[in-house]
């Protein structure tokens, strides 16, 4: 299958601190990619390394044969990579409709475009239709989450995914709506990488992993594999 | 104190206000979005004015002097690409845009000297009357022109995808581009936006208040407490707070003249103390 994302000895530093030690891995297209490890591994700064807040201070980032290492996150995203923070970061002041609007027209749809795809959004995750005139602000904390997916996969050229802790802190019925939304994506083909502290969505969609530790990948395999490593699940989940 | 003498210093309240707000909208949606304080932006008030004034006084054209002050567009498009856009840090920032409004203040008045300059629009230096209420026409021109202005501002913040990107910018500017904002591009046209609608102001008040070097960086002084007061970057903030001031100046002109700069200051401290995020503002951290 199509190799999409090919990622090469990225180093990254910020300030003093080494966090990223060459990390590398590639990515298929269609793929499922988790990435595990404890706090401060350096999972985040990866993911923002790949958006582009992050300038690394050497190696390559390779998209779909386009060296994107040093392009700014507007032209990355243009090519079709997304991303969830996980601090779900949503335009605080802007309704929910307007959030998704915003995140629409900024790769260049038209409004109607735009609009079809809001209306698909809505067929998703209905309840952001019946919370589309509130402001991101006043939804909880589920409720948000589902609009900082939402606002991610509402493109319509989305082709990587970058998910940070999509689940966490969420409550059952939220788990479950993201989940389906994930499982949709699967089956449209989008290669995605999703950072997971428990093993909630890798249990239902299988995959690859790896094991990030102090800025290294220190183990890479399926998530089968990773699933039944009971000294694995011990160490990173506290679970046996 | 007869209830005209009121509404007259309303009315004047009203249009300083219109004034007040074109200055301090871009003052605070720069500084929302870009995280700019733009020291100099009192200074293209003030060269607005000159502009408009040398234009106007020779056409006898109000027309032809609004068109001229907001040239001042061009004027903030190559601040902001040539000098600010090379490097993005606050510090720099702040030294650029303090040592601008320095030298075009005393640029100014190495060209115009400290003389006031003073030009009335033929057909507007009169007053109206209503009833027992005395109005000056110039002062409802500005009201009206105000409203104009302020319509076709709040239009393009609210309803076009210029102005939907520069709301989510302000509310997160990293998060605007990892959906395909070149967040470049909006923080210049901003920043020239801006400056249209300093000059502009500028040159609304010559026919009243005239021009002279300082008066552009006397006026960021409001300004700076209109983004207090309103909050900064929250666009309604900044309309409901450049009202207030505008009215509270202007009652104070009336009545305690001596107040009328120290009553800002207070407003600003209540505001300060009670909200210190500003009337309609957000934490910004
Ligand atoms: N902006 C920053 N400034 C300083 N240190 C940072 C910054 N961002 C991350 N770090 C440090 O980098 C390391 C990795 O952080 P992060 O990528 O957030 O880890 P993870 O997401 O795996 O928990 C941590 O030690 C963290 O303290
Ligand atoms: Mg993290």
């Amino acid at each position: 299958m199509l190799v999409v994302l090919v990622i090469s000895d990225l180093k990254v530093h910020i300030g003093p601190l080494y966090i990223l030690q060459g990390v590398s891995f590639k990515l298929r297209k269609g793929e499922t990619f988790f990435l595990i490890g404890r706090n401060g591994a350096g999972k985040s700064t990866l993911l923002k390394t790949l958006v582009g807040f992050i300038k690394p201070s050497s190696g390559s980032i390779v998209f779909e044969g386009k060296d994107i290492t040093y392009q700014p996150p507007y032209v990355r995203a243009r090519l079709g990579i997304r991303y969830v923070p996980d601090n779900k970061r949503l335009f605080a002041s802007l309704s929910v409709e307007d959030n998704l609007l915003a995140s629409l027209l900024a790769e260049g749809l038209s409004r109607s475009k735009a609009m079809d795809r809001i209306e698909y959004v809505y067929s998703l995750f209905p309840d952001l239709k019946r919370l589309r005139k509130l402001k991101a602000s006043q939804l909880s904390g589920g409720q948000q989450q589902m609009l900082n997916l939402a606002r991610a996969i509402a493109s319509p050229s989305l082709k990587l995914l970058l998910a940070d802790e999509p689940v966490e802190g969420l409550s059952p019925i939220f788990v479950s709506k993201i989940l389906e939304a994930f499982s949709k994506l699967v089956e449209e083909g989008v290669t995605m990488v999703i950072v997971e502290t428990m093993p909630v969505i890798m249990k239902k969609l299988s995959g690859r992993c790896a094991i990030l530790n102090a800025g290294r990948i220190v183990f890479e395999g399926s998530t089968e594999d990773l699933l039944k490593n009971e000294i694995i699940m011990k160490t990173y989940f506290g679970l046996a | 104190m007869s209830i005209e003498i009121l509404l007259s210093a309303i009315v004047d309240g009203i249009a300083l206000g219109f004034v007040l707000l074109m200055l301090s909208l871009g003052f605070s949606v720069i500084f929302g979005l870009m995280r700019i304080a733009n020291f100099a932006h009192g200074s293209l008030f003030t060269l607005g004015a000159y502009l408009g004034f040398e234009v106007a006084s020779r056409t006898g054209n109000i027309v032809y002097g609004l068109l001229a002050a907001s040239s001042i567009g061009l004027i903030g498009l190559v601040i902001e690409r040539f000098l600010l856009k090379p490097k993005r840090d606050p510090m720099m920032q702040v030294i650029i845009t303090a040592g601008l409004m320095m030298l075009l203040d005393r640029l100014a008045w190495l060209r115009w000297g400290d003389v006031p300059y003073i030009w009335i629009p033929k057909g507007l230096e009169g007053v109206v009357r209503y009833g027992p209420i005395i109005m000056h026409s110039y002062r409802l021109f500005i009201i009206v022109v105000g409203i104009f202005i302020s319509i076709v501002t709040y239009y393009l913040f609210t309803k076009t995808r210029y102005g939907l990107f520069v709301r989510a910018g302000i509310d997160d500017r990293e998060m605007i581009q990892v959906f395909g904002v070149n967040i470049e591009k909006i923080f210049t046209i901003t920043f020239a936006i801006g400056s249209i609608l300093a000059g502009v102001a500028g040159f609304l008040l010559v026919p009243w208040q005239g021009v002279y070097p300082l008066i552009g960086t006397n006026y960021l002084l409001y300004a700076f407490a209109i983004v207090i007061i309103g909050g900064m970057g929250s666009i309604e903030g900044t309309i409901i707070s450049s009202m207030l001031v505008g009215i509270i100046q202007q009652l104070c002109a009336y009545y305690v003249p001596y107040l009328s700069e120290v009553s800002i200051g207070i407003a600003m401290f209540l505001v300060l103390i009670m909200k210190p995020e500003g009337l309609l503002g957000k934490v910004i951290e």
